[in-house]
C-alpha cells in the first residue's frame, strides 16, 4: 500500500538548517530593563528557554560562560546583566527536563584540568543519553587566572598547544581507555569508567577566528560558532573553513558552521522596524554608551554628554585596557578611535548613536518570512550552515521566532519538523 | 462531659488510687504467670517521675498517666482509665497531652511498656501511631510478656547516602528512581557519594553532582548532596556548583566536603603528588572558607534593575572575597548571584582527627559512626556551635532491623538521625515501611529548614553604621 501526499511542499534535496538557542548572555544584548525580561539565573527561565528550543527543534540549546564577573576601569561593571550559573551543572538539570535538545556548553581549557572536565562531559552524556557538546575556549586572560589557584596567563601560542592537548586526553578518557598521557601540559593516568556515549563522544565546537583557531577548528570541531554574520564575509570564512577540513582529512560536511546572530520580528515591516529602534535603544543607554568609548580610549570619559560629540582622538591612552573579563579586546585603539570619529562627523552623529552602530552586529530584522528567507538564503547559498540565535530577552525571546519562523522554514522544506535522531550527533549531521 | 487533664503528684491520692485500680484489674490476666510475691508492680523511684498526670470529670478523677526517665529513656508509665470513662478517647487525650508537655520539655523521644495480655492497650499505641520495638531498658530480659513501643515525637533527621556508581546502563535511571522513593517515604537527604577512583569491574561512575542536577528537577521534596572534593578541584569551580545546585534544586543542596589522598587520583590530575590526610584537611577547610566567601559574595539585593540609572546590579553591593591562604588565593566575587538557602548546608564525615576538627568547626551536619557521637558532640561544644550543628551517625543498612535501630537511635547513640548508607543503589521501596514511624510528615522549604538553621545574612553586608555584620 503506497501514498502519495500532493498536497507536500517539502522537497527533500534543500540543505538542511540547523538552529542554536544562545542563552540570553551578560553583555548588552541581553535588554534587562524590558517589562518581559526575566530572571537570568532562576532555574525556572532555564525551563522556559530549554522548552521553547525543543518545540522549535533546535539542535542545541548554547552556554557562554566567564569564570569572572567583568570589570570596567578597576570596577564591577554594573550596566548589564551580571551573573549567571554553573555550565556543567545547569546542563545537567536542563538534561532531566529535555529529550532531545542538545545541550552545549562554553567551558575553558586554561582554567580547568582534562581529566575532570572530560568526566563532567561524560557525565553529562550519560544522564542525557548523548545530547552534549562542548564549546572550547582558551584564555589568555590573567584577570580571570585571579580565581583559580594556579593562576591562568598563557601567551596565544600556548593557549592552542594546550587546547589541542587537552581535547586529546579527552578523547581518549571519553573512549573509556586507560589513559596514560605524559604531555607538555598535562600528565594524565586514569580511566573515567563511564561508558562510551551513544553519540561516540560530545560534539566539540570552537571560536576563534584567528588563524590557530580556525586550525584548531578544523581539526578537532564538529561545529564553529562563528562571527560572520553578513552572507559576503560569512562565505569567505565558510570556504576557508571547508577548505582547511581537507588538510586534516576530513569531509566538507563534517564540521558546521554557525554563526552567532541576534533577531529582531515584527509582523509588518513598519513593526519589526519600531521594535528594532526600541531594541538598539535599549541595548545602549548613554552609560553603556560612554563606557563603550572608554574602554576604545583607555581612559574615564564620565564627563561627556553622551547626546553630545564624541571625544577627539588626541585623548586616547594606548596600552590600557579598561575592561576586564569580557571576550573582545580592542588591538588598535587609536585606529578604532579615529574610525569612530570619522564615522561620527561624517554622519552627524553622537556619542550614543556610534555606539549603538558600533555594537550592533549579526541582526535579522523583519517580518517572520523575510527573516525564514535571510536564513534559508544563508544556508542554500553556502554563507551557513545555520544560526546560533541569541534573543535579546530572558527567558521568552525566543517564543516567537518558534512560533512564527520556524513553521516558515519547515514549509519550504529546509529545516526538520521531528529530530532525526536521539542524540546530538546524529541531529547536527543528520 | 468535660473532662480536664491536670497535673498531680505521683504519690498523690487521686494518682495512687487510679494505679491500685489499673492493679486489682490486671492482676487477674497474670496471675497464672506470676506467684503473689513477684505480682507487685516493682516500687518506683519517684525522683525518676518527670510528671503525672490526672483526668478529671468534675471532681472525680477518672484516668492517669506518668512520664518517667528511665536510664535516659522517657518512658509513658502506667496509662490507665476508669472503666466508667472507657471509650470516650480518653486514652489518646492523655497521651496527646504527654506528648505535648514532652516536647515542651526538649523530649524527643518516648517508650513504654505494656504486656501481651492487655490487647485494648496495644490496640490504643497502634492506632496514636506507636512502634512495636524489642524490650528496652529494664525489660530487655523479659521477651515473653513485656511489649514495648516506641514514638519519635520529633522526627528523626534520615538521609541515605547512594554511591554514584552502578550497572552503566541503568544507573542514572535507578539512582533517580531510589531518590524519588526516598523523598516519597520522608527521607530529608540524599547524599551523592563520589570518588575519582575506578569503578568495579562492569560498573560505571558519574561525576556526583551532575547525577545530583540531574535528579534536581526530577525529585520534590528531599534534599540533594554532591560530594566534591577538595584536593584536586579548584575551590571557585566548586563554589558555583554547589550555587547552581541550590537554584536548580529551589533550595535543597548541600555540600559533602571529601578528600582525596590516593596516589591514583592525584595521577589522574598531575598537578601534585598525593597527600597525607592532615594536610588534605587542611586544604578543605580553606576551601570551605572559601565557599562560603564565595555564597557570600553576592548580597541578597545585589541586583537592583535601576532604570533610572541604567544600573542592573549596586556594584556596592557584590564584593571581591580577596582570600589569601597556604594553598590558594581567589579573587572573587563568585559568578553566580547568592543561592536560595543563602549558604548550602556543609557535610563534614568524620574519618580521622583531622576530619573531625574541621567539622566541628565547619560542618553544618557531621557524620560519625555510632562509637564517635561523644567525642564529636565534644567538639562540636568546644567550637561554639553546639546549637547549629546536625549529629547523624552512620548506619550501614545491612545492621539488623533498621526500624528497631531508629526506634532508640537518639537514645542509643547521642546523634539527631541518622544516614543509611548504601553500597550500591538499593530497591528504595524495601525501606518505606521501616522508616515511616520516624520521619517527617511535612515539606520543609529549604533545606536549612529542614535542619533547623535560619538564612543567613552575607557576611558582606554592611549595618547602617558601616560596620561588617
Amino acid at each position: 500500500m503506497t501514498s502519495r501526499t500532493p498536497t507536500s511542499r517539502t522537497p527533500t534535496s534543500r540543505k538542511q538548517i540547523h538552529l542554536a538557542a544562545h542563552f540570553p548572555g551578560v553583555n548588552n544584548t541581553t535588554i534587562w530593563a524590558d517589562p518581559l525580561s526575566g530572571s537570568q539565573i532562576d532555574f525556572a527561565s532555564f525551563e522556559h528557554f530549554a522548552a521553547t528550543a525543543e518545540r522549535g527543534k533546535f539542535d542545541f540549546l548554547f552556554l557562554a560562560e566567564g569564570l569572572r564577573v567583568r570589570e570596567h576601569n578597576g570596577q564591577i561593571h554594573d550596566l548589564d546583566v551580571v551573573g549567571r550559573p554553573d555550565t556543567v551543572t545547569v546542563l545537567a538539570a536542563v538534561a532531566a527536563i529535555t529529550e532531545h535538545l542538545g545541550l552545549v556548553g562554553t567551558l575553558n581549557t586554561t582554567f580547568n584540568e582534562p581529566f575532570e572536565l572530560a568526566r563532567q562531559l561524560a557525565s553529562i552524556e550519560l544522564v542525557s543519553g548523548g545530547r552534549t557538546g562542548w564549546n572550547i575556549v582558551t584564555s589568555n586572560d590573567a584577570f580571570t587566572g585571579e580565581n583559580f589557584r594556579r593562576g591562568g596567563f598563557l601567551g596565544n601560542p600556548d593557549r592552542y598547544t594546550r587546547a589541542a592537548e587537552f581535547v586529546d586526553v579527552s578523547e581518549a578518557l571519553w573512549a573509556d581507555q586507560k589513559v596514560d598521557h605524559h604531555g607538555e601540559f598535562f600528565d594524565v593516568v586514569g580511566q573515567l569508567s563511564i561508558p562510551v556515549s551513544p553519540q561516540g563522544k560530545p560534539v566539540i565546537l570552537q571560536a576563534g577566528v584567528s588563524d590557530e583557531g580556525r586550525d584548531l577548528a578544523a581539526r578537532y570541531a564538529d561545529a564553529i560558532f562563528s562571527p560572520f554574520a553578513d552572507l559576503e564575509s560569512g562565505r569567505t570564512f565558510y570556504a576557508d573553513i571547508k577548505r582547511r577540513l581537507a588538510g586534516f582529512g576530513r569531509g566538507a560536511d563534517e564540521l558546521k558552521i554557525l554563526p552567532g546572530a541576534t533577531f529582531v520580528l515584527g509582523d509588518t515591516d513598519a513593526e519589526a522596524e519600531e521594535r528594532y529602534q526600541y531594541e538598539r535603544s535599549a541595548q545602549v543607554s548613554g552609560a553603556t554608551a560612554l563606557r563603550t568609548l572608554e574602554a576604545v580610549w583607555g581612559r574615564d570619559l564620565s564627563e561627556y554628554d553622551p547626546d553630545g560629540p564624541l571625544p577627539s582622538v588626541d585623548l586616547v591612552v594606548e596600552n590600557v585596557e579598561l575592561t576586564a573579563g569580557r571576550a573582545t579586546h580592542h588591538i588598535d585603539r587609536r585606529g578604532s578611535a579615529l574610525a569612530w570619529v570619522e564615522k561620527a562627523e561624517a554622519e552627524k552623529l553622537s556619542i550614543r548613536e556610534v555606539a549603538i552602530a558600533k555594537l550592533s552586529r549579526g541582526i535579522l530584522v523583519g517580518t517572520p518570512l523575510q527573516i525564514a528567507d535571510r536564513i534559508d538564503e544563508f544556508v542554500q547559498t553556502e554563507a551557513s550552515d545555520g544560526f546560533i540565535l541569541v534573543p535579546s530577552i530572558t527567558p521568552t525571546g525566543l517564543d516567537e521566532f518558534v512560533d512564527k519562523v520556524v513553521p516558515l522554514l519547515q514549509e519550504r522544506g529546509s529545516y526538520r519538523t521531528d529530530y532525526e535522531g536521539a542524540t546530538l550527533r546524529e541531529n547536527l549531521f543528520a | 462531659m468535660s473532662i480536664e487533664i491536670r497535673e498531680a503528684r505521683w504519690d498523690g491520692e487521686e494518682a495512687t488510687a487510679l494505679r491500685l485500680a489499673m492493679d486489682a484489674e490486671l492482676r487477674p490476666r497474670y496471675a497464672d504467670l506470676f506467684s503473689e510475691t513477684t505480682s507487685a508492680p516493682t516500687p518506683v523511684d519517684t525522683t525518676q517521675i518527670v510528671f503525672t498526670l490526672v483526668a478529671f470529670d468534675g471532681d472525680q478523677p477518672v484516668a492517669t498517666t506518668s512520664l518517667k526517665n528511665t536510664d535516659g529513656f522517657f518512658e509513658v508509665k502506667r496509662v490507665f482509665v476508669a472503666e466508667s470513662h472507657r471509650r470516650q478517647n480518653l486514652g489518646a487525650r492523655l497521651l496527646a497531652e504527654v506528648e505535648e508537655r514532652a516536647l515542651a520539655l526538649g523530649i524527643t523521644d518516648l517508650v513504654l511498656q505494656t504486656g501481651l495480655r492487655q490487647p485494648e492497650a496495644i490496640a490504643l499505641y497502634e492506632r496514636e501511631g506507636w512502634v512495636l520495638i524489642p524490650p528496652f531498658g529494664p525489660y530487655a530480659d523479659d521477651t515473653e510478656i513485656s511489649r514495648c513501643f516506641a514514638k519519635a515525637i520529633v522526627p528523626l533527621f534520615v538521609a541515605v547516602e547512594l554511591p554514584a556508581r552502578g550497572a552503566p546502563a541503568t544507573l542514572v535511571s535507578d539512582a533517580v528512581a531510589a531518590i524519588g522513593t526516598f523523598a516519597a517515604a520522608g527521607v530529608d537527604l540524599a547524599i551523592i557519594g563520589d570518588d575519582l577512583r575506578d569503578a568495579p569491574e562492569g560498573q560505571a561512575r558519574v561525576d556526583a553532582p551532575t547525577l545530583a542536577a540531574f535528579a534536581a528537577p526530577k525529585v520534590a521534596g528531599i534534599g540533594l548532596a554532591a560530594t566534591i572534593s577538595t584536593t584536586h578541584t579548584e575551590p571557585f569551580h566548586l563554589a558555583k556548583v554547589v550555587q547552581t545546585l541550590d537554584h536548580a534544586s529551589l533550595g535543597r543542596a548541600a555540600w559533602q566536603v571529601a578528600v582525596s589522598t590516593s596516589a591514583e587520583e592525584a595521577a589522574q590530575f598531575g598537578r601534585k603528588p598525593a597527600v597525607d590526610e592532615p594536610e588534605a584537611w587542611a586544604e578543605a577547610e580553606e576551601a570551605i572558607e572559601v565557599a562560603e566567601r564565595l555564597w557570600d559574595s553576592w548580597e541578597d539585593d545585589a541586583e537592583i534593575r535601576d532604570r533610572a540609572t541604567g544600573r542592573f546590579i549596586d556594584r556596592d553591593r557584590v564584593h571581591h572575597i580577596d582570600f589569601e591562604g597556604r594553598f590558594f588565593s581567589v579573587k572573587g566575587p563568585s559568578i553566580v548571584p547568592r543561592s536560595p538557602q543563602g549558604r548550602a548546608p556543609i557535610i563534614v564525615s568524620v574519618t580521622s582527627a583531622a576530619s573531625l576538627d574541621v567539622a566541628a568547626r565547619r560542618a553544618d551536619i557531621v557524620r560519625v559512626t555510632a562509637d564517635r557521637v561523644t567525642e564529636a558532640r565534644a567538639a562540636i561544644v568546644e567550637a561554639g556551635r553546639a546549637q547549629l550543628v546536625t549529629v547523624l551517625v552512620d548506619v550501614p543498612v545491612a545492621s539488623g532491623s533498621l526500624r528497631d535501630l531508629l526506634a532508640t537511635l537518639r537514645h542509643d547513640t547521642g546523634a539527631d538521625g541518622a544516614v543509611l548508607v548504601f553500597d550500591e543503589i538499593p530497591d528504595a521501596a524495601a525501606f518505606v515501611t521501616s522508616l515511616a514511624p520516624f520521619v517527617r510528615r511535612d515539606d520543609p522549604t529549604t533545606l536549612r529548614d529542614s535542619l533547623g538553621l535560619t538564612r543567613p545574612a552575607s557576611r558582606y553586608v554592611r549595618t547602617l553604621e558601616g560596620a561588617t555584620l
